[in-house]
């Protein structure tokens, strides 16, 4: 265990053929940071590993599994070894395999002091989300990775068309309405990556130890609201709801704002254009169930 | 060297040819000749040993699903609910207070002499009063890292200062790490990630739990204690390395355990399993045959993380996982089946067994291969629908009977409710419709004991005495099938292995007691001597 601070962590995760892989090759390709690269997918395209190597300082390759089932502690020799690159690279990099649940891996690097767990990516392909989730076979592990994600990456925004992104975007809000989502990878994608990993807000995460004693609820409201109302409707709430989150649009306002409650106090910043079209979304957390209950029905009333 | 002859009360051969015998004649490994004294033939001059002549012989024993961490996991103090028997042949009592918990963990300390003090198998479900806690392993060490790992392998409990070197406190807010009303560390943690930075600082990583030599001997010992003389190995990476190991250490003179290793399809891109099972089959030696290819498709059904069709699980939430997407099973499947590569594929639950079945029929229809024997591993609740479609596929199952007796409580009240855990590892189904029947252990997730294994698929009694499903109960010569013959089908030895006949090793396992006079009911309690190995004897806790 040496000393050096510790290593920060991406996770990328997505159902096969999302576009990890695509999405990690422009990330290596762009920036000046040293990344080691950890993957967790052999999938169905086995270039993945060669792929990315060329660019990074090392790749780790981890097969999957759990070990009451495989008995293979692959996992934890790939934390491990990752962990031996500590101080030789700036981050790292893991991309999920296109079964991997966000939480489990992203517990590891909360969990461990010389890791530090930056945002969690949920790659969607916009053409096929719907029918993934649909699945019954493997729509409920698509489910917990958007909801166990703190940023969408719409994959393929460039060819096709915006009808279909929106409906993504559309799907994947409604499931985690405060996840910041992005099209393209440009500088605040880039800058939203460097953000904490917020368990808090992912549902999944966590949800044994705060499930007990917290209720969530997602508003997602169809109209853009006046601000100041808004914001003095939310203040409103700032003592009994424990946490909230979520991007607004308020009406006459050129450029969504991120919303925040922590604290007892509310704040807001301007956020990214991410080109939702839902002009509300945001989650709250708090410890009293009715409180929620009717936070949730008076802001329906309301706006 | 001279044949040797050897006399039993009673050899029981499985070779339905010749059910019983008294006599089998053995010369360099193989056998000869079985029946009375008249059937030894002419084989000229040949040695008798009469050291079994109040004992009974079987083929040895083959365990179709275990782990090498049978016997690296020893390393740790064993804490579990049922008494247990260690590769060294020291029994450890059952864990049944947390007084007697802390008790075992001082002991082991002042075996060790100084640093950290692990413990296996630990499971709260049986030690009445509160959760274990930090403050109950503080009792055994204020300075030392305790950490109990739980049976199901993904809870730990650690104490003060195991925590403290993870860099666990109050303050801490990470997913599966515990804290107390009143804020404090629990002391538990709760998977993997939570457990990860306790277990590397405590020396206790799951990355340890490897087929170093002293644990592929250890697996032999204990295989040995149960009658064992062939044992899977269900998931190995194979590296090169650890092939080096097994051959090195498999090839001692004395070494008693013929093992099959399954290559890990998850350990390689798919386009090269098909290429490395291959080479490794050009490896196979006597005692390790190499060239099977093991994929885990879902988690357990005790852990919630198994695929289950509608309607789900009976009581608590559904966490079913897939450790490979169905799509990409689909196209490794119809890989290694046109390569001619077996596959024993692990699949818990039900949706996980429709989704193999599935990919057996696409891969079999667009590349017939006669005598596949492609298993599915575990296949817990399979239904009659399934069943047939496994038997029209040929395929075999190695169904977990053992789950019957260690979780079927909990399946019959929890995770899948009175019906379906009736049902589940349905031996007497598989065997009405001609499916080719193992049954296994997993050790070390349940001992390494064929006898009792055949108990449970012949009884179907849980820990509290509820059976499960008296129409899925097999009789007792089934029973002993799936454990011999059976199992040595599903590993394609049953040429060589798994019946006592002319011609084939001369692997026995040793009895003290005859099943057919035990009886059903008592099964279990069959004295295991020993077994006798390549035709020699090797008594059980003599190495």
């Amino acid at each position: 265990m040496n000393s050096a601070a510790a290593l920060p962590v991406n996770i990328l995760c997505g159902y096969l053929g999302a576009g990890k892989t695509t999405l990690l090759n422009r990330l290596l390709s762009q920036g000046d940071e040293r990344v080691l690269v950890m993957v967790n997918d052999f999938g169905d395209i086995a270039v993945d590993a060669a792929l990315i190597s060329r660019r990074s300082a090392d790749t780790i390759q981890l097969s999957n599994g759990c070990i009451c089932c495989s008995m293979g502690g692959g996992l934890f020799e790939a934390f491990e070894r990752a962990l031996g690159y500590r101080g030789q690279v700036d981050r790292l990099v893991i991309e999920a395999s296109g079964v991997a649940e966000p939480a489990r891996l992203a517990a590891f690097a909360q969990a461990e002091p010389e890791l530090i767990c930056k945002a969690v990516v949920a790659v969607i392909d916009p053409g096929s989300v719907e029918a993934r989730l649909a699945d019954p076979r493997i729509g409920a592990v698509v489910r917990r990775q958007i909801e166990g994600a703190d940023i969408f990456y719409l994959s393929r925004a460039d060819e096709l068309d915006a009808g279909m992104l929106d409906n993504a975007a559309q799907v994947a809000c409604r499931i985690n309405p405060a996840a910041a989502l992005f099209r393209g990878m440009d500088e605040a994608f880039v800058k939203a990556l460097d953000s904490p990993h917020d368990p808090f807000l992912t549902s999944r995460t966590g949800a044994r130890d705060h499930g007990d004693i917290f209720t969530r609820r997602s508003v997602i409201l169809a109209a853009a609201p006046d601000r100041k109302r808004f914001l003095r409707f939310l203040s409103k709430f700032s003592n009994s709801i424990h946490r909230l989150k979520g991007f607004v649009r308020f009406a006459d306002c050129s450029r969504p704002e991120l919303i925040e409650l922590a604290g007892g106090r509310l704040s807001t910043s301007f956020a990214p254009d991410d080109g939702s079209t839902i002009p509300v979304r945001l989650v709250a957390i708090g410890p009293d169930p009715v409180v929620l209950e009717q936070f949730e029905k008076e802001i329906k009333l309301e706006f | 060297m001279l044949p040797t002859i050897f006399s039993a009360r009673r050899i029981i051969t499985m070779d339905p040819s010749r059910p019983a015998a008294t006599h089998v004649l053995v010369h360099e490994g193989r056998i000869l000749a079985v029946g009375t004294p008249a059937d030894m033939g002419d084989w000229g001059e040949a040695h008798h040993d009469d050291r079994f002549a109040d004992k009974v012989l079987m083929p040895g024993f083959v365990e179709g699903h275990a782990h090498m961490m049978e016997g690296s996991i020893w390393r740790f103090v064993y804490l579990g609910h049922y008494a247990r028997i260690a590769p060294d042949g020291r029994r450890w009592d059952g864990i049944t207070s947390t007084d007697k918990l802390v008790e075992r963990l001082r002991e082991r300390g002042e075996e060790l002499g100084d640093g950290p003090i692990v413990g296996w198998g630990f499971d709260p479900l049986f030690v009445p009063g509160e959760r274990l806690t930090r403050l109950d392993l503080d009792r055994v060490s204020t300075d030392r890292p305790v950490v109990v790992l739980h049976s199901n392998m993904h809870l730990l409990t650690a104490n003060s200062a195991a925590l403290e070197m993870a860099g666990y406190d109050r303050d801490t807010d990470v997913p599966g790490v515990l804290h107390t009303s009143d804020g404090l560390l629990h002391g538990e943690l709760q998977e993997m990630g939570a457990m990860f930075p306790v277990m590397r600082r405590a020396g206790a990583s799951f990355r340890n739990l490897g087929g170093d030599p002293e644990s592929i001997w250890n697996l032999a010992r204990s295989a040995c204690r149960a009658g064992v003389t062939t044992s899977t190995d269900l998931l190995n990476d194979l590296t090169d390395e650890g092939l080096g190991d097994l051959l090195e250490t498999t090839s001692a003179e004395a070494f008693p355990l013929r093992l099959v290793p399954m290559l890990s399809a998850m350990s390689l891109p798919p386009d090269a399993v098909a290429g490395r099972a291959a080479e490794l089959a050009r490896n196979s030696t006597d005692r390790v045959r190499l060239g099977g290819v093991k994929i885990v498709t879902d988690g357990s059904i005790q852990g919630f993380t198994a695929q289950l069709n509608a309607p789900g699980y009976y009581r608590g939430t559904d966490n079913g996982i897939w450790n490979i997407a169905p799509e990409t099973l689909n196209a490794m499947v119809d890989d290694l089946n046109r390569a001619g590569v077996q596959m024993h594929i692990h699949v818990n639950g039900d949706g996980a067994s429709l989704v193999a079945i599935e990919a057996l029929e696409a891969a079999l229809a667009g590349h017939f291969r006669p005598d596949h024997r492609h298993t599915l591993q575990h296949c817990q609740m399979a239904d009659g629908a399934q069943l047939r479609r496994i038997a029209a596929l040929g395929a075999c199952v190695n169904l977990f009977a053992n789950h019957l007796y260690y979780f079927g409580d909990k399946h019959y009240e929890v995770t899948i409710g009175p019906e379906r855990a009736c049902r589940m590892n349905p031996c007497a189904s598989a065997l009405a419709l001609g499916i080719p029947l193992a049954i296994h252990s997993d050790a070390p997730i349940t001992p390494l004991a064929p006898l009792f294994t055949a108990w449970c698929a012949v009884n179907r009694l849980t820990d509290s005495g509820r059976v499960l499903g008296t129409s899925e109960r097999i009789g007792l010569d089934a029973a002993l099938h799936a454990i011999t013959l059976g199992a040595a089908y599903t590993l394609k030895l049953d040429g060589e292995i798994g019946s006592i006949e002319v011609g084939k090793r001369a692997d026995f396992a040793v009895l003290e007691d005859d099943p057919h006079e035990t009886g059903d009911e008592r099964l279990k309690e069959i004295r295991v001597w020993g077994t006798v190995f390549g035709g020699k004897p090797v008594p059980a806790g003599t190495f």
